[in-house]
């Protein structure tokens, strides 16, 4: 639960430095702030409730329990504060010696989170779809912190001879759609269908797509460095594969047993159509060069990435709560609706669609970044009462156990 | 509840030869229901566990979850089906009572 409740304080971050940065320079990726926004995002926020998210679906979806979950998970979970402020700060401050501790400390503890988690991946007898997905996802996350380590190497005076711009290409795709974008397919093969009673996935998706896009991947990169035109076709397949999973996803929702729509299904539909959209602008760009068809294309896939994590937090975090509760024998758990009350979440998505309407402002003024800004200080805020109340029931509750 | 009538001694298995004449069945048969009945009407039928009853579930997913918290309760279990068919467990309280030999009326083990 820990990495959870850190989101909202990397949200309000967030907020902060997006107020408080030049507007005009928000939107180009190569800006600092921009870059230490994106690190806010991608390492506070996305990271975070990855790791979480991991930590306890190990055991329950993938049969693989992690030894000693609860002191693994307190430093992890420091350790990965510490180094998300520091490389963030040393990006908005322009700090660059922060780089020196920030870098091998975020290294060396997703370093350790891959192996902890791929060997008891690897151990799982009879592997599902989820638990290669994760093995996938895990995995381009080591490649992604290979070429980081190039990257910042080179960003510290290294000449390695290769071209950081291509680094930085080779990067981003393996954090964003190897490491993010892979692991929320195999977490959803299994959680939509558990939550919402819907049919399975076709068999070709949950077999084929994880290590389809971890092909593609790897396909990119040899070719981005030969300057092959595979490189291209690489990135539009890429697209196309999220671009079919998302259309998939949307059906699915279609086809639930109860047809009553919470506010995890609407999120989970706005993540959908945004990945769905984020797609298609990135083939566009792919094929026609155009700046503003990749601008569109990354802030829609945050936002892809945001509202799966508050969809799959309104399910998980009532549903620990409950559990730990049931464990412990305390008769009086509450339902898991009552943990966090259901006008409460609701709040939330009407917030969140506040912050989509925000973002489309940015394509008419950059002076929208301001109210982007302020709408995630405002969501973080509410996500964190959210939390945190159903924390305050945990915590009045847990002692109350026969066990 | 639906009580079940077996021969003496046919389904109750070990030395203890107060063995049950009757056991009672509670029955859940979860196939269908969202997120979150399953799971919290499950925990409501194990709480009404008691010396002479059994509670069988049927379920569409192998509810790991749900295991665990039998597990810690020190109540037992028996599964069998598939993601396919739907998956029969059976939970007791009582030791004695042999649960193989029930599951064999839900699926052919």
């Amino acid at each position: 639960m820990r990495f959870f409740l850190t989101i909202p304080f990397f949200g309000i971050l967030t907020a902060l430095a997006i107020i408080f940065s030049d507007s005009h320079m928000l939107g180009a990726w190569d800006q600092p702030h921009s870059v230490a926004v994106v690190h806010l995002v991608m390492l506070g926020i996305a990271a975070m409730a990855m790791v979480g998210a991991l930590f306890q679906m190990l055991p329950v979806i993938a049969g693989a329990p992690i030894s000693e979950p609860l002191y693994h998970a307190r430093w992890i979970h420091l350790l990965l504060i510490l180094g998300t402020l520091m490389i963030s700060a040393a990006f908005y401050f322009n700090i660059y010696t922060l780089m020196h501790p920030a870098v091998p400390l975020l290294l060396g503890t997703f370093g350790f989170v891959i192996y902890l988690m791929l060997t008891k991946l690897f151990a799982v007898e009879n592997k599902t779809s989820s638990v290669k997905g994760m093995i996938v996802s895990l995995l381009s996350l080591g490649v992604g912190l290979v070429f980081a380590l190039l990257l910042t190497a080179i960003f510290m005076g290294a000449d390695l001879g290769l071209d950081p711009l291509l680094l930085r290409s080779v990067h981003v795709r393996f954090m964003l759609l190897g490491w993010v974008g892979v692991l929320v397919m195999a977490v959803a093969f299994q959680v939509i269908e558990m939550f919402y009673v819907t049919p399975s996935y076709p068999k070709y998706i949950r077999l084929i797509f994880p290590l389809g896009a971890l092909f593609l991947l790897l396909l990119y990169t040899v070719s981005i460095f030969l300057d092959s035109v595979l490189a291209s076709v690489a990135d539009i397949l890429l697209a196309l594969l999220f671009l079919v999973f998302a259309a998939v996803t949307i059906k699915r929702l279609m086809q639930r047993k109860r047809p009553v729509a919470d506010a995890t299904v609407w999120l989970w539909r706005s993540a959908m159509l945004s990945l769905a959209f984020a797609s298609l602008f990135f083939m566009l760009h792919t094929v026609t060069g155009y700046g503003w068809a990749a601008t569109a294309s990354a802030l829609l896939y945050a936002y892809f990435i945001l509202s799966v994590i508050f969809a799959m937090s309104y399910k998980i975090v009532p549903f620990l709560v409950w559990f730990h509760l049931n464990a412990k024998g305390v008769i009086e758990t509450p339902m898991m609706g009552d943990i966090i009350p259901s006008k409460r979440a609701m709040l939330h998505l009407w917030l969140h669609w506040a912050l989509f309407a925000a973002g489309v402002g940015l394509f008419f003024t950059p002076y929208a970044w301001k109210g982007v800004g302020a709408v995630i200080a405002v969501e973080s805020i509410l996500y964190g009462i959210n939390l945190f109340g159903a924390m305050k029931i945990y915590n009045s509750l847990k002692d109350k156990g026969h066990l | 509840m639906r009580p079940y009538f077996g021969a003496a001694g046919r389904w109750a298995c070990g030395e203890d030869e107060r063995a049950l004449k009757e056991v009672n069945v509670l029955e859940l048969d979860a196939r269908g229901l969202m997120h979150p009945e399953p799971l919290e009407r499950s925990v409501q039928m194990l709480r009404m566990l008691g010396e002479s009853n059994l509670f069988h579930l049927i379920i569409h997913r192998y509810p790991k979850p749900l295991l665990m918290i039998a597990k810690e309760h020190g109540v037992s279990f028996e599964v069998c089906g598939s993601d396919e068919d739907g998956w029969h467990i059976l939970f007791a309280k009582n030791s004695n009572i042999d649960l193989k030999d029930f599951i064999k009326r839900y699926c052919s083990v």
